[in-house]
């Protein structure tokens, strides 16, 4: 993946100490071999670690299995196993679509491959859908966790930062304020927009 | 007087020329397109042609005026 990062001004404090992406995402499961067959045989990610101890991490806390697949970039998926512990209910509908992870591939060939060798494991995988800079299909792993497939349809540009800013400052400003609605927020952005406009043109 | 204010990238463009189709007056200043018309600012979906996520999108830069109608097939801003 190309970086984009916008070019931003960084505090000098924050010079030197700077995030370098995901090292690992960790998720539960109570369903360890159909997540290493999925995970390692569908999507091909290598298992490359495995630790396993007893709950040391507090008085309360169950005996595991901490295991990780390397997602090809220097960055890995994680599972817990915990030993006894039941199952939890799975997240509402709209949980579910929101908590998800989207999956990098750089072209429109490669998206559709993998929505044909996931159909071909019969998992049920949505059509591509385009967004606004990116397509994507969508599909679950045998967790019940939202997986998402994603290209991007142009690069993120420095103008999509400017206005990702004004947005939040707008969204800011409606949620410190009681009920914020959709509504209330566009009217604020519009007032941020003007302003925008209103200096360009000075 | 109803204001739309539309970023000034190529997913939105078509709003921008359905504006303009319309004799809308359309003034471009930094990152965003301004579209003011005296009274009602209404677009329809079919004049722009735009997949559900850019349709749905269509306010992300903000306006000026009241939200009648944001739908699957119409946009329509009032004066307030």
């Amino acid at each position: 993946m190309t970086d984009q990062v916008p070019e931003v001004v960084l505090p000098p404090e924050l010079a030197a100490l700077r995030l370098k992406g995901v090292d690992h995402l960790a998720w539960v499961t109570w369903k360890p071999e159909e997540t290493v067959r999925f995970y390692r045989d569908v999507l091909g990610l290598p298992l490359v670690h495995a630790i396993t101890a007893t709950g040391w991490v507090s008085e309360t806390f169950p005996d595991f299995v901490h295991f990780f697949f390397a997602l090809g970039t220097g960055d890995h998926l994680a599972f817990f196993y915990y030993f006894g512990l039941p199952e939890e209910e799975q997240p509402g509908d709209l949980m579910h679509r929101s908590r998800h992870l989207a999956l990098h591939v750089d072209t429109e060939q490669e998206l559709l491959d993998w929505r044909a060798r996931l159909k071909a494991h019969g998992v049920r995988v949505t059509p591509p859908l385009a967004h606004e800079l990116l397509e994507s299909i969508y599909f679950d792993d045998p967790n019940g966790i939202q997986l998402e497939i994603t290209r991007p349809l142009r690069p993120f540009a420095p103008i999509d930062a400017r206005d990702a800013e004004l947005t939040l400052r707008a969204l800011s400003d409606v949620t410190r304020n009681g009920k914020p609605t959709v509504e209330e927020m566009w009217r604020r952005k519009g007032e941020l927009s003007r302003a925008h406009t209103e200096e360009q043109n000075r | 007087m109803t204001t739309l204010y539309v970023l000034d990238i190529p997913e939105f463009g078509a709003f921008v020329e359905a504006a303009e189709n319309q004799d809308m007056t359309v003034r471009r200043a930094g990152d965003y397109v301004e579209v003011t018309t005296d009274g009602p600012l209404e677009i329809q979906r079919a004049q722009v042609g735009a997949r559900p996520a850019i349709w749905f999108a269509a306010l992300t830069a903000g306006y000026q005026g009241r939200l009648v109608t944001l739908d699957e097939d119409r946009l329509l801003l009032v004066e307030k």
